[in-house]
């Protein structure tokens, strides 16, 4: 039994199963939860909570399973001028992209030879960006196969968006790349943990890469097509953009993989950009700010105290993400365009030249 | 044609749309921590938990008052129903029995609720304070239209929620004897023999 445990396979599969239904799967729907009652603190109301089982509400907590019921009961709909076969698959892909991007983050430190971490490869980030990619082919396979103007417009505006903030997104991460010297993840996650000034302040992306870090959460915000840069579903024009026509589980698909890849986002951002699980001066040994004696700690309660700083990271990243939705009113296209290629790509191409020369130098 | 040029300064940061997301940031996490923590700017009433306090001269579901005896107040004089501009209030005038202070007494006294506009003209028109719309009862909602039809004692204190009455789910005394001791109502000679 335990000789099936150490299989690096047999780890690997339960690994994926762990997280996606302990980690993915719970934490997308709580926020599509979670989006609806922050959305309602933000803008002084209370938010869903009549869903209920008896007496019980839980803050709401029901309206998930209502809402999972609703959907699945629904009719399963094909409008008719749709290509049946391309309409199918279209969910399929946003939430493909969505769901492999899990698979490249480390939710907390090894634990002896245990790592918490899917596959650590050595083109970690590149692997990464591909798989951001495919949700483009969701979004315009869905949008091109409902034979509905309006999804055509959506789908139009989704591809031309995310394809052109992916250069931004890839731009940014280049100054990242020159700072840690390396396109795995571990070791960018490593080399966040190591200290200025004789450790005090420490080497994370957001301190090393400040213009980077904006600019990747500018081209984020984009790939997910979210508020600002939400012109391809805009409910005042374009009623939904590209899913217009999906209903029942295959809307589903579509609204839980926006929510999954809103949490893969959120990780993507604290692991390259906030220090991913490090907690600051938290050392694999234990606690040491400074010339200070270090605090020392067993490796389990560190492991711990990572994966809880990751999760109040991620959480930090996915409230951001939501208020950013709701201080901000949506971009029109040409503006959309117009910050991309005409403010965030010199930006970019400046932080990257600053970044390499500040190597170089010193 | 003339055309007024609206020029419109942001500055360097402005373009870039930083401060502008900032101060919405602010003003957002200001009112969700506020929000959150002490719920202070919240301004939804849980409604049918909650309810918000109305005004007194609210014009809320009729009722008819009873004098101190228990009698009903309401002599039949079919004013109010005269007034009704969406003629909802029907009444039927029969023989006080036992008070002889009075010639009338509405046997039956209904109000569609349905067709009622909540106008407040009958209890205006009123010449004994009879009818009054002080329940405080803001929303009638039933699933079945015969419920809207409120019949005399309905209006009197059979509703549950009717809590101004004084004598709720007293029935309306048969007797004199019935009525209480107190009565101010003069009582006729020859019923009491």
């Amino acid at each position: 039994m335990l000789e099936l445990l150490i299989n690096p396979y047999i780890q690997t599969i339960l690994k994926v199963i762990f997280l996606i239904f302990l980690v993915v799967l719970p934490s997308a729907a709580l926020l599509t939860l979670m989006e609806r009652k922050w959305s309602a603190l933000i803008q002084d109301r209370r938010g869903p909570g009549r869903a209920n089982i008896g007496k019980f509400t839980f803050l709401g907590i029901f309206h998930i399973l209502a809402d999972g019921m609703k959907l699945a009961l629904k009719e399963d709909f094909y409008p008719a001028g749709t290509n049946r076969f391309l309409f199918t698959i279209a969910p399929y892909f946003g939430f493909f992209s969505a769901v492999t991007l899990f698979a490249l983050l480390p939710i907390t430190s090894p634990l002896g030879n245990f790592t918490f971490q899917i596959v650590d490869v050595n083109i970690g980030i590149l692997m990464i960006l591909a798989y951001m990619s495919f949700s483009i082919y969701g979004a315009v396979l869905a949008g091109w196969s409902t034979d509905n103007k309006y999804g055509m417009l959506g789908a139009v505006r989704a591809s031309a968006q995310m394809i052109s903030y992916e250069v931004f997104l890839g731009v940014s991460l280049l100054g990242l790349l020159v700072v840690y010297n390396s396109l795995r993840i571990s070791d960018i996650v490593a080399g966040q943990n190591e200290y200025w000034f004789n450790g005090l302040i420490p080497k994370w992306g957001i301190l090393t890469q400040p213009i980077g870090f904006l600019i990747f959460f500018t081209a984020i915000l984009a790939e997910m097509k979210r508020a600002p840069f939400d012109a391809p579903e805009g409910e005042s024009e374009i009623v939904a953009g590209f899913f217009i026509e999906y209903s029942g589980m295959r809307f589903a698909l579509f609204f839980l993989a926006e929510y999954i890849s809103l949490v893969g986002m959120a990780m993507l951002i604290s692991t390259l950009f906030l220090g991913s699980y490090h907690f600051p001066w938290l050392l694999d040994a234990g606690f040491k700010l400074g010339s200070l004696p270090l605090v020392e700690l067993p490796q389990w309660l560190v492991v711990f105290l990572r994966f809880i700083t990751f999760g109040g990271k991620v959480l930090f990243c996915c409230w951001l993400i939501i208020s950013i939705r709701w201080s901000l009113p949506r971009f029109k296209f040409d503006q959309i365009m117009k910050l991309g290629w005409n403010r965030l790509m010199p930006l970019g191409i400046l932080n990257l030249i600053i970044t390499i020369l500040v190597t170089l130098l010193f | 044609m003339k055309v007024k040029v609206v020029t419109r300064d942001v500055g360097f940061l402005g373009k870039f749309y930083l401060p502008a997301v900032l101060m919405g940031l602010w003003l957002v996490s200001r009112h969700f921590f506020a929000n959150l923590l002490f719920n202070k700017m919240t301004v939804t009433i849980n409604y049918p938990e909650v309810k918000r306090p109305i005004a007194k001269r609210w014009r809320g579901r009729h009722r008819l008052t009873r004098h101190e005896n228990g009698f009903i107040k309401c002599v039949a004089c079919f004013l109010c129903e005269e007034i009704c501009p969406a003629n909802c209030i029907h009444i039927k005038s029969a023989e006080m029995p036992f008070d002889k202070s009075v010639e009338k007494y509405p046997s039956v006294f209904d109000i569609d609720e349905l067709r009622c506009i909540f106008c407040g003209l009958c209890v205006e028109a009123c010449p004994k304070d009879a009818i009054r719309m002080d329940t405080e009862i803001v929303s009638l909602a039933f699933t079945d239209r015969k419920k809207f039809d409120y019949t005399r004692n309905l209006l009197l204190d059979e509703a549950p929620d009717n809590k101004h009455t004084k004598y709720t789910n007293v029935p309306l005394p048969t007797s004199i004897e019935e009525a209480l001791p107190n009565s101010k109502g003069v009582v006729a000679d020859d019923l009491t023999n």
